[in-house]
Order: structure tokens, then C-alpha cells, then sequence
């Protein structure tokens, strides 16, 4: 069920953590909080919970209120209606697995027959269900995790907040989980807000992305969305490599932009919305740059500094006028350094950002 | 590693530990069992079960065995209840001035509990004492009466709490705080999270405080005996110091009587390890900040009061009854006088125990921690054979009674062949005997939270392991060395229970001196001591802390 925060801040001492944050988490969606160490994503996540109380602001789940700075609202987690996974699991070591994710039903006093079942059904969802009668402790890190989770679906709630939940497991484990997490999502149909500062995690997990900064959202939207139309540089880098190439715009007549920069024309494209002739930065992911032979007079001249093989592809750095290129092609393309290149961006992946490439 | 080096090379670190391990540690163990089951007929020891038979059909010693245990309990019981309610406030809420507060509440393990015992009876003895004298002098019947075995236990137990209280509040800080988080999440409240996940969390902290409890009341001598004797309440402990002062000292009652508070506390200790089953739930994770301290809300002003009461109980009017005591002519008189300030001044009696004191706890602490060092070190540094036993038998001490160890150290040297029984190395050994274990854990704690790596890295840098000890390893656990010394130093300058079986004439250490003024009753005088005996400790405590402690390096 939808979440909103509304002008929420949060304080600790004389730092603000939180600064007048304002968002809409989408019903039966996964929103992902992303974000550096420290920009607030896990402080967010806990006064959802109620675990932290903000200064001001007002936070609803459901369209009600469980915090509202004016009138001083601020119902305790447990009357919440929502389900944590805590990076560290919390999972209780003096129970077995089947008390440890029970204790959400009989927190609520419901009849054994019922607790069991709903029990049952919980481990199996999460792959357990032999499990139940181990103490907690004796779980790998990655059977801890799904006992957290199954704690988390254990019973029906308006949300379930996941902070980090993955970050522990091994890198293997890490991508199956995800895909896991991402199928029970579907097949339940829960709200769920997931914090994680991976940003591969963060593009193949959510529905949406919210990207954070010093306590504010910097962008939020589809991955896609994010990853090809960054709203500024910060967001642009935070997705991974990105070449900065300043250039002029200039009209060139039905609705489409030659891009101009002092080595020559770099690509005509339909002109985004609300794009202006005069100075832009272009935006162009490594990938996007596609090499040809320099004798076409083609492109973009440079020659090849670095080249670091991959395997399935190789990344290039190619030195120009216009600044080194970082330039992803595929590993079978034959390129060394030293050799004269030109580059040639694809029209459809430039994005124009606002300003100076160096602002 | 060279191969070269002899099998003796490779063991000599451990010589000196293995030797004083078993002189000051396992010979008199095992001398007191001999005594205990040989009975020594027509000049030959022989094995016999006279001695036990003798003390299982005397009445007297049943009733020592009930008193013990009984009184014990209840203090006990009084202890894990204060301790737990102070370590939660302290590790748990948002009490004011909580780091200031908890300070001052582990104070009462400063106090020797013959003080405490003595600073009660002028608090609350019957007639005299002052509790009492207000109630009379209100009108009022004169209630209180520390000479029974619940006025025994009451102050057995309170001081004794600290201990509990620095066990649960340890247990509660290493909590990972998002287990309660979690737990109020999924739908606990407040209370319920506390009674479901909390407390059953911190049980076996709070266990293994209340055990340590127990072995330290059924060990004590000074307050059972001051508080017990006018009622001929006696507990194990005063029947070993009677048995030792008849004529010819009744030893072998003396080593059974030690067998049973052997026993007693092998029970407790064997008793907590079968409850908890090897589990310890203490979860400490790396990540984020302290656990959101629980807010008292409209509470704090009565636990506030609770922390001030028990602070009151244990220090303050036990220093205030003292201090007035000390300047009365006699005790409540109402006149006041500086008259025992100068008798105890001019008695060279006074300077002369204070001086075999200091320097028998300054030689022994050193001895003790240079030992617990070298074997801490052997166990978590190297990777010789043999080292975790050596360990575990330094550490097997500490849980036998005081008293009782001291009869097992007095029968080891009262016919060897060398003098050692009647000067003051007997008391030393002793003191290296039973206390190494309290700077081998200390110091082995915090070995084990340097990171080997950072010694390694020492020696690559081309080190060698001597001075990659002095260098980086000592300094890294400086401060649990220091906080050792202290707190051995602390314990030597007021010990009783082997001293009072061990003293010679020309060894007479100031705890003893106390305890003879006891003895003869003048209590302004003891008062006085009392008070002496705490000045000092605390002056040699602080300026060693001055002096070496003014750096903490680790993270504690
Ligand atoms: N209880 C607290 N007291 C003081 N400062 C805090 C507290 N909790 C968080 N902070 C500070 O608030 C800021 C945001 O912390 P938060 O845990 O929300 O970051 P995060 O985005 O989750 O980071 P990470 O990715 O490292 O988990 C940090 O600068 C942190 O130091
Ligand atoms: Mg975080």
C-alpha cells in the first residue's frame, strides 16, 4: 500500500540527516532507496518503522497517518502494520526458526492452527521448510536472511521495509536472492521499499528508483529512466561511467539538434523536450560510443590510450581533443593502444544535460 | 622456524609459568585433599575418612553448611535483583547522567566488605545502632536488626550487586539492537518486547553474575563474622577460623570444612553450565550506533531515586556513619573529638600493619599480573603444547573460596622444609595463587581483540617477538594491564580471609589490625581504620592511574 512522506526532516544533534524529504512510495511496487554511505537511506527506512522519530514532517502508509509532526501522531512500530528485514537479520537466537517467524502472528494472538499454517507456508515460500525446528543459530548467513524474510511475509502487512537485506550474502548468492525476492514480490503482490547503495541491485530489483543525496531525493523514476536520463552529472556518475562532452545546439529544422563541439559535429537528434539551441553538456555512456576507421573522416579522432580486457567486452580509453573517452566495445573487436581511432555516439543514447561540463 | 632448536629452547617460555602454576596453585589443592582424607595417627598420615565422618556427624557443622548456604542465597537473590534493575537502567534507558551514576555504582566493590560489615553495624545493630538510635529517639520501636541472617544476607547481597550490574549492562550494550527492533516491528509492545526478547537474551549474563554472586558470598569471612558473631550465626567460614585459632588447631576440620565450599561452588558453577548449555547470546555486530537508549518518560524521577538510594546504602551513609563514628568519644555519645584521629596517628602499630600491607600488595599484584600476563600470552599467542591447560588449571583459583585456598596454602607450608610459613611470601603466594586468574582474563580479553596481524606486521617489519611485545603488543593492552593492577592491588590492601589464617606476629597486615580492633570492641577506633584503609587504597589507585593510565589506546 502507498507511502508517502510529506516535508519529513530528522535531526541527530546539530546535523540534519533528513532535509524536508517528500515522496510517494507506489502500492504492490518495489521503490528502491539509493544512495552513498551515509545519505540517510537507513534513517528514512526506520522512521517508516517508527524507529526513528523525525522533527517534522508527516508520514502516511495506507492514505493513514502514523506520524504527524503537528499534533504530535507518532504511533509505535508495533501498530504500524508493516514487516522489517534489518541488515543484520535480527533473527532471534533463543528461538527456533518456526518461533522466530511466527512471533509476528502470535505478537497478534493468533490461534495455533492458523499461526502454523501461516508459518508453514512462509518457510516454504522461502525455501525452509525443513528447517523449522533449528535453533536460529545454527542457519548459514544466507538461511538467516531467508528466515528474516519469511518473518516478513509471515502474515499480511501494508509494507515491508528491507534495509540492505542482501549486502552479507556472498556475490553468487546476492543475484539469486534478488531474483528471488523479485518473484515473491510478483506472486504476493506487497509493497515493499528496499534500501541498498548497489546500483546494479538497485536497477534489477525496483519498479522505482529513488536516488538520494544528503538527506534529499535527487531523482527518482524507472531504472531505465534514471540510467539513460540522469537529471544531473551527480546522478549520471552514480549509475556508473559517463563521458561529459560540451557542444552547442543548433536547429536544424523539424524538430531535431545538431550537437556542434570545436572537433566538429558530434550527432543530430530529436530534440528533447523543453531543449534549447546554445551551450549543452552531452551525456554519453562508454557504450555508446561506437568506433570506426579515422580514413572515413567520420567521427570524433583520437587514439587509443589504455585498453583493459573484460572478456565479453573491453574498456577503452581513448584520448581526443575533446578529453579522454571512456569507450565500452564488445571483446571481440580487435583495438590496441596506440592505434587511431574515431568515435561516432549514437544519437538515441546522447542525453543533454543542463549548464557546463566542468559546472 | 629453524628445526634446530632444542625441544628445551622451545619450552622455556613456559618454565616459570608451569612452576609457579603449580607451587602457589595446584600443590595446595591437592595438600588440603590429602588432609582432608588422611588422618595422621602414630606419626604416619594414612588414608582415612575420619575427618570427614567427624564433621558429617557434628551438628554444629550442618548448621555452618545451612547458614552458608542459606544466607548466601538471599544475598544472592538480593544482588541479581539490584544489579539487574541497575544495569538495565544504566545499559538500557536514557537515565540522566548515566556514565557519572554507574561509576559511582561499582564503588561498593571497592569497599572491603569488613568495612561495609562495619559501617552497617553502627548503621544498624541493634541499640547502637544509628537507624535504630533515631527510631528510639522518635519514639518509634527500634526495627532494624543487622544480626540475623537476613540482616546478613541484605548486606552481602548490596554489595555484591555491582557485579551483576556490570554483567547485564555489558550484555545489554554488545546487543545487537535490532533484535528488539525487530521484535516491536513484528507487533511486541514495549513490555512485552522486554519480557520476550530482552530478558531472555540477557539471562545468561544475568546468570553468570548471580553464580559469581554466590561464590563470593559463601567465600567471605569479614562480614559474616562481624555481623554474625553476636548471635552466634556462624557460617562455614567463621568454623574454619575458629577451627584455626583452637589449640591445637582442628585441621582437619579446617580442610573439610574448605572441601565443602570447594564443593559448594563446583555445584554453582556446574549448575550454570548445565542451565545455559555452552549458549551465550551476546551478538555483537560491527554496524551503527549505540542501541536507542528505552525512555523512562515519567519513571526517571523514581528510578533516579532507586540509583540514589542504593548509592546511598552502600557508600554515602557508610562513609558518613564512619566519619562520625571516628570523631565520636565513643560511639554516639553526641561529643565529638579529634582524640581517635590522634591515637590512631601516634600508633606505630597503625603505621607498621599499613606498611607490610602496602608493600605485601604492591610485591603481590606485580608477581600476580606478570604471571597472568606471561600465561595469557602463552595461550593467545603461541602455539605451544599444553598452553590452554595451563591456562584453564591458572584459572581454577578463582573459583575456590578465599578462606579455603588459604587453608590449602597453610597446610602446603607449615612443615615444608624451607621457611616460608610465618613470613610474609606466604600471604604473597597465596595472593599469586588465588587471584591470577583476574589479570589472565582481563588481558587475555583484550589480547584477543588485537589482531594478530598487527603483531605480524611488527615482525616483518624485522621485530623481534621481545620487541614486538614491548613495543606493540604492551602497549596496545595497556589499559587492562593497569585496570588489572588496580583492581589486584585494590583486593590485596584489604584481604582478610587468607590473611587471617596466614598472618605471623611480624606479618600482621592492616586488615588484620581492623579486624583485631573488632575484636576488643572499640568501635570509633575501627571506625577510624576503616576509613584509613579506604583513603589509601584510593590514593595508590589513583595515582597509578595518573601515572600509567592517562592513554587508553583500545576502543574500551
Ligand atoms: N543514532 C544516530 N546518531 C547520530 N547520527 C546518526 C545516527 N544514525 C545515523 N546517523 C547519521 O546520519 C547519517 C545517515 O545515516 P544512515 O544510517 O541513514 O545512512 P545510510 O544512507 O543508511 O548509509 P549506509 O549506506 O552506510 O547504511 C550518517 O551521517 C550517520 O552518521
Ligand atoms: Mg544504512
Amino acid at each position: 500500500m502507498t507511502v508517502a512522506l510529506q516535508q519529513v526532516t530528522k535531526r541527530f544533534g546539530n546535523t540534519t540527516v533528513i532535509d524536508a524529504l517528500s515522496a510517494t512510495f507506489r502500492s504492490g511496487a518495489i521503490s528502491v532507496l539509493l544512495g552513498a554511505s551515509g545519505c540517510g537511506k537507513t534513517t528514512t527506512l526506520r522512521c517508516i518503522a517508527g524507529l526513528e522519530t523525525p522533527d517534522i514532517g508527516r508520514i502516511t502508509i495506507a492514505g493513514l497517518d502514523v506520524f504527524r509532526s503537528e499534533g504530535g501522531l507518532s504511533l509505535p512500530p508495533e501498530r504500524r502494520e508493516i514487516a522489517m528485514v534489518f541488515q543484520s537479520y535480527a533473527i532471534w537466537p533463543h528461538m527456533t526458526v518456526r518461533e522466530n517467524v511466527g512471533l509476528p502472528l502470535r505478537a497478534r494472538g493468533a490461534d495455533a492452527r492458523e499461526q502454523a499454517a501461516a508459518v508453514d507456508r512462509a518457510l516454504a515460500l522461502v525455501g525452509l521448510a525443513d528447517f523449522g525446528s533449528r535453533m536460529a543459530t545454527q542457519l548459514s548467513g544466507g538461511q538467516q536472511q531467508r528466515v528474516a524474510l519469511a518473518r516478513s511475509i509471515v502474515r499480511p502487512t501494508r509494507v515491508i521495509l528491507l534495509d540492505e537485506p542482501l549486502s552479507n550474502l556472498d556475490a553468487k548468492l546476492r543475484i539469486a536472492m534478488r531474483k528471488e525476492l523479485k518473484a515473491l514480490q510478483r506472486e504476493l503482490g506487497t509493497t515493499m521499499i528496499f534500501v541498498t547503495h548497489d546500483q546494479d541491485e538497485a536497477m534489477s530489483l525496483g519498479d522505482e528508483v529513488f536516488l538520494f543525496h544528503e538527506g534529499r531525493i535527487l531523482q527518482q523514476g524507472e531504472p531505465q529512466e534514471v540510467y539513460h536520463r540522469p537529471a544531473s552529472r551527480y546522478v549520471a556518475e552514480f549509475f556508473g561511467k559517463t563521458n561529459f562532452v560540451d557542444a552547442v545546439a543548433a536547429p536544424e529544422g523539424d524538430g531535431r539538434l545538431a550537437l556542434r563541439t570545436n572537433q566538429g559535429e558530434l550527432a543530430v537528434i530529436d530534440a528533447p523536450n523543453g531543449a534549447t539551441p546554445g551551450p549543452v553538456v552531452c551525456a554519453i555512456r562508454p557504450e555508446a560510443w561506437r568506433i570506426v576507421e579515422p580514413a572515413g573522416g567520420q567521427g570524433i579522432r583520437g587514439r587509443v590510450r589504455e585498453r583493459t580486457f573484460i572478456g565479453d567486452r573491453q574498456e577503452l580509453v581513448v584520448e581526443t581533443a575533446l578529453g579522454p573517452q571512456a569507450v565500452i566495445t564488445l571483446g571481440y573487436h580487435a583495438a590496441k593502444a596506440g592505434d587511431e581511432v574515431a568515435l561516432v555516439a549514437d544519437p538515441q543514447r546522447i542525453h543533454l544535460l543542463p549548464g557546463q561540463a566542468d559546472a | 622456524m629453524r628445526n634446530s632448536s632444542s625441544a628445551l629452547a622451545r619450552h622455556l617460555p613456559h618454565l616459570p609459568a608451569v612452576l609457579i602454576v603449580t607451587v602457589t596453585m595446584l600443590l595446595p589443592l591437592a595438600v588440603l585433599i590429602i588432609y582432608g582424607f588422611t588422618s595422621f595417627e602414630d606419626g604416619q598420615r594414612t588414608v582415612s575418612l575420619k575427618p570427614l565422618a567427624r564433621v558429617l556427624t557434628d551438628s554444629i557443622y550442618w548448621q555452618a553448611l545451612g547458614n552458608t548456604v542459606g544466607i548466601s542465597l538471599l544475598a544472592t537473590l538480593v544482588a541479581t535483583v539490584l544489579g539487574t534493575a541497575l544495569g538495565w537502567l544504566f545499559g538500557r534507558t536514557d537515565l540522566p547522567k548515566a556514565t557519572l551514576l554507574e561509576q559511582l555504582a561499582t564503588l561498593p566493590i571497592f569497599i572491603p566488605p569488613f568495612v561495609g560489615a562495619v559501617a552497617w553495624t553502627l548503621l544498624a545493630a541493634p541499640r547502637i545502632g544509628a537507624f535504630n538510635v533515631g527510631l528510639r529517639n522518635l519514639g518509634l520501636p527500634e526495627v532494624l536488626d543487622i544480626y540475623t541472617p537476613g540482616g546478613m544476607a541484605w548486606v552481602i547481597g548490596i554489595y555484591l550487586a555491582p557485579y551483576v550490574m556490570m554483567m547485564v549492562a555489558g550484555a545489554l550494550r554488545s546487543m545487537d539492537p535490532s533484535l528488539e527492533e525487530a521484535a516491536r516491528v513484528s507487533g511486541l509492545d514495549g513490555v512485552r518486547t522486554a519480557t520476550r526478547i530482552t530478558l531472555p537474551l540477557i539471562a545468561p549474563a544475568i546468570l553468570s553474575g548471580a553464580v559469581l554472586a554466590f561464590t563470593i558470598a559463601i567465600g567471605l569471612f569479614g562480614t559474616p563474622v562481624v555481623l554474625g558473631w553476636a548471635k552466634q550465626i556462624l557460617l562455614l567460614t567463621s568454623r574454619i577460623w575458629i577451627a584455626a585459632q583452637a589449640v591445637p588447631p582442628d585441621y582437619a576440620a579446617m580442610a573439610i570444612l574448605a572441601i565443602y565450599l570447594i564443593a559448594l561452588s563446583l555445584i554453582a558453577n556446574g549448575l550454570q553450565r548445565w542451565l545455559l548449555g555452552g549458549r551465550s547470546f551476546v551478538t555483537v555486530t560491527g554496524k551503527g550506533f549505540r542501541p536507542h537508549a528505552i525512555a523512562l518518560g515519567r519513571t526517571r524521577g523514581p528510578c533516579l531515586a532507586l540509583v540514589g538510594f542504593y548509592l546511598l546504602l552502600t557508600v554515602a551513609a557508610p562513609l558518613a556513619i564512619l566519619i562520625a563514628a571516628c570523631l565520636s568519644t565513643y560511639t554516639w555519645s553526641g561529643r565529638f573529638t579529634l582524640g581517635n584521629v590522634a591515637e590512631i596517628a601516634g600508633s606505630a602499630d597503625v603505621w607498621d600493619t599499613l606498611k607490610n600491607s602496602i608493600w605485601i600488595s604492591v610485591v603481590s599484584a606485580s608477581i600476580t599480573l606478570v604471571l597472568g600476563l606471561e600465561i595469557a600470552w602463552l595461550a593467545n599467542r603461541t602455539k605451544l603444547r599444553g598452553r590452554r591447560l595451563l591456562e584453564t588449571l591458572a584459572l581454577v583459583p578463582v573459583s575456590v573460596p578465599g578462606i579455603a585456598f588459604g587453608v590449602g596454602v597453610m597446610f602446603l607450608w607449615l612443615h615444608a622444609p624451607i621457611d616460608v610459613y610465618g613470613t610474609a611470601w606466604v600471604i604473597i603466594l597465596a595472593f599469586v595463587g588465588r587471584f591470577t586468574a583476574y589479570a589472565i582474563r582481563p588481558i587475555g580479553a583484550s589480547l584477543m581483540q588485537v589482531h594478530p596481524e598487527l603483531e605480524e606486521s611488527a615482525r616483518v617489519a624485522g621485530y623481534g617477538w621481545l620487541r614486538t611485545l614491548i613495543h606493540i603488543t604492551l602497549p596496545l593492552i595497556r589499559p587492562s594491564i593497569v585496570a588489572s593492577w588496580i583492581l589486584l592491588f585494590s583486593i590485596f590492601m584489604t584481604e582478610l580471609s587468607m590473611v587471617v589464617l596466614l598472618y605471623s606476629a611480624n606479618t600482621r597486615t592492616f586488615s588484620v589490625l581492623s579486624f583485631e580492633t573488632w575484636s576488643t570492641g572499640i568501635f570509633s577506633v575501627l571506625a577510624g581504620l576503616s576509613i584509613l584503609q579506604l583513603l589509601v587504597g584510593a590514593s595508590i589507585m589513583l595515582f597509578v592511574r595518573r601515572l600509567f593510565g592517562s592513554r587508553a589506546l583500545s576502543n574500551s
